[in-house]
């Protein structure tokens, strides 16, 4: 990591570069470089679901996390304000349950990476990689979050990512009942990307962790 | 010739100057050594850098980081273990630093559900980072005000520095953590170490320096000899921060009230530091001068409130930074356990004695949380030692702070609406107090006015503000007065509200100024020469009303004794004003009764269709000319009984008046000159033509009187009727002269045309009595 780093000083990257040129110094933390960003969706409040698991609830605490991206699918106004009080930067698509106020697909800029939202029931057939990928080209993103199948994907495709957060609620989707409540956690750092996948496995939060790298 | 010598001339200058630089450089290596030599290569060498330090010479010293590494004991006494020691200091620094300032994402092994980031697991690195991030914000800040004239503190690289060293300490040093004023201890010492080492680097180019220098000032490990420093000046002045309350009492009886009367820094809960700063003002302070310490206490000057900032700080923001490092130089060379610190506070304050003492609590605030610059800060150092310890040391000169106060107390201005808890309350609850009498007294009056003045007058009397004004007494004269001013006061609606305290105010006026009251009639009498007054009286009342109010609350801060007086002034002058007023109001009621006159005459002689109408309207224009002179009570039908009552008309008055009327010349001959008036009108009365006119005042004042009476003047009623008009003045006139020499005469001359309801109700019944009298015979 420190290597990347030296190698890449993005704009983070440079007051690392900065730090490491000073021999005395230990390696410091660059604090500057914390992006968290949140990917969830597919709640269906108070619809399918009254809310969000409690363990779900414990873990999302204000002040950590800098962005969230919501699939859709809220579907109520109270529930984008919840998402507001956890952050300042919330973007939200538009889903087929929602009102229409929202855009059909956002991109947003984190750090070095380009990240595309999409509710995903425009793309047919729903959570199909090569279609999404047809959608990728055309936003040009690097990152592609989407939703609408209620099960979580982290799928890397052609050298750029495909996350599908699933539903945080654990709604139930047209084709399948049975749905595990899942979101997704990226660590934005220059180049790279570590992806926490927050699920709901029997009352017990099960973390994974993936990485992706921009070439 | 002359130009080779010229040039052999600037040549040898240049040379010279390059050897002077050559020079300069070695003599500085050279000078460094010496320096070294001379500070630390003796036997005896701490002593000798103690006591330069205290006397000030190490303020241009290239070493004074090493010295003060001596003073803290950061570096041992032995020279042989100073590398040593340095360098083991410096390495765990370094450790302590990695365990602190974390890097979350390092780890990669611990196991997942700890490590990732939402996790709020004690063992979590990232639960540890957002709480670590907190803590580095709030350093930050603060970091971010050190010192911010100075550029070398708005580098990024020493802001950093300090950032880190405060947070190891605040890592390392849970129970205190990381409290504000911190930085400024810091700052100083990173100073110095930044001086000396660019200081050395200087030196070093020119000659080697030796090993010991090398690794002393060797700036790579500026940050380590920073850390190392301040946390040894830390353990002494760790409890200065801390803000544990020694106070066990307060967990069992939260519901115990504070001692009564208890100065503001007794009051709270005992922190260290509060205890220390209060000891230094109640012990040190009153031995050396007990005449300053009374006045801050009278003044109720905490000391935490200024002495908190200079402890902490250790004078870090009253003195500029070179004399503060002097300062600290001495501070530190003295003792590790800063123990001269209470002294140096003492010698600060004796500086501006003078100037406090003679300084209302503002400009003291101003003048101790913005320290005045001293000239020679030596010589509080000096005066500090010698307060200490006055055998030993020399008894210094002492200068005092002289200067222009004004600056301080703006800046007390500015800081005693954030510090001042309360004004001053022992006045103002006085004055509340007769504020609220006097509202008491306004709110009795108000309804007063309406039912009588029987009920104003004792409602005034009750009302008064305890700033012992006499009770209004019964009499009637007073009385009749007070109410014929009401109707004055009544004649504006708006003037009613503010003038409503008045009345109660003067009632001492009333005997008092009865007379005064008198001269400004006769200005009025000396003939109808009202210039611009009246009306100019009329707005200055009303401005005067407004600041009469306003006047009120103000008058919540003055002294019970000052709005004693202020109240008696306001009495007499508006007892003048409203004589003004008084006077205005009789001036129109006669230019009215005039022109009235004037206007009934010619009516009359034209004979026009609707002249009842025309005379109707007259007649009430007649009203309201009475109730300006006085003699018509406005809206007060009730009264006017009463008043009838209170005239006590004997039967041989009215007669010995209307021969008195006979001669005609009672009225002219009276002494006040309102009569002449009277009888000058008597005399229009006269040239009129008719006795129409006068039978025709006559129907004016039937009809309004009872609007029973039939139109057509009878002759002989008329006769009657007009000798009633013509007695009446005098009537009314004796009775009131007997109740109140004030109006009396005036409203004895207002009834001449009269048509006051309640002469005719009383002379009415009289009429078989009277003997006619015809206006020609007068």
């Amino acid at each position: 990591w420190l290597a990347r780093l030296c190698e890449r000083p993005g704009a983070a990257g440079r007051i690392c570069a900065v730090l490491l040129s000073n021999p005395s110094l230990t390696l410091v933390f660059p604090l500057r470089c914390v992006e968290l960003v949140l990917a969830l969706g597919d709640l269906h409040i108070p619809h399918r679901c009254s809310g969000l698991p409690a363990e779900f609830k414990k873990l999302l605490v204000p002040g950590k996390i800098q962005h969230i991206l919501c699939t859709g699918n809220l579907c109520t106004k109270e529930t984008y304000d919840y998402l507001r009080t956890l952050a300042s930067d919330v973007h939200v698509v538009r889903g087929d349950a929602d009102s229409l106020n929202y855009p059909e697909e956002k991109v947003v800029t984190v750090g070095q990476f380009r990240i595309g939202l999409i509710h995903g029931h425009q793309v047919i057939p729903w959570g199909n990689v090569a279609s999404l990928a047809l959608l990728q080209r055309q936003l040009d993103v690097d990152i592609l979050i989407s939703g609408h199948t209620h099960r979580f994907e982290a799928v890397e495709h052609e050298n750029k990512f495909y996350i599908n957060p699933g539903s945080a609620t654990g709604a139930y989707n047209a084709l399948e009942t049975n749905i595990i409540p899942s979101f997704v956690l990226m660590d934005i750092q220059a180049s790279t990307v570590v992806a926490y996948v927050y699920q709901l496995i029997e009352d017990d939060v099960k973390v994974e962790r993936i990485e992706f790298k921009k070439y | 010739m002359l130009k080779r010598k010229t040039f052999c001339k600037d040549l040898e200058g240049t040379a010279k100057t390059l050897l002077r630089f050559k020079h300069s450089e070695e003599d500085s290596g050279l000078r460094a050594s010496k320096e070294w030599e001379e500070l630390f290569v003796n036997n005896n060498y701490l002593a000798t850098i103690r006591l330069k330090g205290i006397n000030g010479q190490l303020r241009s010293s290239r070493f004074r980081s090493v010295c003060w590494k001596l003073f803290l004991e950061v570096l041992p006494q032995d020279r042989s273990q100073w590398i040593k020691t340095t360098s083991d200091l410096r390495t765990s620094y370094s450790k302590i630093k990695e365990i602190h300032i974390t890097n979350p994402r390092k780890a990669g092994q611990q196991d997942l559900i700890i490590n990732n980031p939402l996790s709020q697991d004690e063992g979590s690195l990232w639960n540890k980072f957002f709480q670590d991030k907190e803590l580095r914000a709030m350093i930050e800040q603060d970091v971010t005000r050190t010192f911010p004239e100075m550029q070398y503190f708005q580098q990024e690289n020493v802001r950093k520095i300090l950032t880190d060293v405060l947070f190891c300490y605040a890592r390392e040093n849970e129970q205190l953590l990381y409290k504000q004023g911190m930085h400024e201890l810091l700052a100083p010492i990173v100073f110095i170490l930044h001086c000396d080492h660019q200081a050395f680097s200087h030196a070093s180019e020119a000659a080697q320096p030796s090993e010991e220098m090398k690794v002393l000032l060797n700036p790579e490990y500026l940050e380590h000899d920073a850390y190392a420093m301040f946390t040894r000046l830390m353990k002494t002045a760790e409890h200065w921060f801390s803000t544990f309350e020694h106070d066990s009492q307060k967990e069992k009886d939260v519901m115990i009230t504070p001692t009564p009367f208890a100065r503001p820094q007794d009051l709270g809960p005992s922190i260290a530091i509060v205890a220390k700063v209060n000891q230094i003002q109640d012990h040190l302070l009153k031995k050396h001068d007990i005449e300053l310490y009374m006045h801050l206490n009278r003044l109720e000057i905490a000391p935490q409130i200024y002495g908190l900032r200079w402890v902490r700080l250790l004078f870090g923001r009253e003195f500029p930074l070179q004399d503060l490092l002097v300062v600290w130089d001495a501070l530190f060379a003295d003792s590790i356990t800063l123990n001269l610190v209470d002294y140096i506070f003492v010698a600060m304050l004796l500086y501006i004695r003078d100037a406090l003492i003679s300084s209302n609590y503002q400009t003291c605030l101003g003048l101790l949380m913005h320290y005045p610059p001293i000239g020679d800060v030596h010589s509080l150092i000096l005066r500090a030692l010698f307060l200490r310890d006055p055998k030993r040391n020399p008894r210094p000169v002492t200068h005092q702070f002289q200067q222009n106060l004004d600056y301080y107390k703006a800046r007390g201005a500015d800081l005693m609406n954030k510090t001042r808890a309360s004004a001053k309350a022992a006045p103002l609850n006085i004055n509340k107090v007769s504020n609220s009498l006097l509202n008491f007294g306004r709110k009795l009056i108000a309804p007063a006015m309406a039912s009588g003045g029987a009920v104003g007058a004792p409602a005034g009397g009750s009302s008064f503000p305890p700033s012992a004004m006499p009770v209004r007494s019964t009499v009637e004269a007073p009385q009749h007065h007070h109410h014929h001013q009401q109707h004055h006061h009544q004649a504006q609606q708006q003037r009613m509200m503010k003038s409503e305290s008045m009345p109660v105010q003067l009632g001492k006026g009333q005997s008092s100024k009865n007379i005064s009251s008198s001269p400004s009639i006769e200005s009025l009498s000396g003939g109808r020469e009202f210039t611009g007054s009246p009306p100019l009286s009329a707005s200055k009342k009303d401005s005067f009303f407004n600041t009469i109010s306003r006047s009120r609350s103000q008058s919540k801060t003055m002294s019970r004794k000052e709005s004693e007086e202020e109240l008696e002034a306001q009495i007499s002058f508006l007892q003048g004003q409203l004589n003004d007023l008084e006077a205005m109001c009789k001036y129109c009621a006669k230019m009215m009764n005039t022109h009235l006159g004037n206007i009934q005459e010619v009516i009359l002689q034209e004979h026009l269709e609707k002249e009842d109408e025309i005379l109707v309207s007259l007649a009430g224009l007649k009203q309201i000319k009475d109730i300006l002179k006085g003699s018509l009570r406005f809206n007060q039908s009730q009264l006017e009984a009463e008043e009838n009552e209170q005239i006590t008309i004997a039967d041989d008055h009215y007669c010995s008046n209307s021969q008195n009327k006979g001669t005609g010349d009672a009225l002219k001959g009276s002494v006040m000159t309102k009569q002449q008036f009277i009888s000058e009108r008597q005399t229009t009365t006269d040239s009129s033509t008719s006795e129409s006119k006068t039978a025709d005042d006559y129907i004016m004042v039937s009809k309004e009187e009872e609007g029973s009476r039939s139109t057509v003047p009878e002759p002989a009623q008329s006769l009657q009727t007009h000798k009633e008009a013509v007695v009446k003045p005098e009537a009314p006139s004796r009775s009131l002269i007997f109740s109140d020499p004030l109006m009396g005469s005036i409203s004895a001359s207002s009834s001449n045309l009269s048509s006051s309801p309640d002469d005719d109700s009383s002379n009415n019944s009289k009429d078989s009595d009277f003997a006619i009298v015809s206006p020609l015979d007068i």
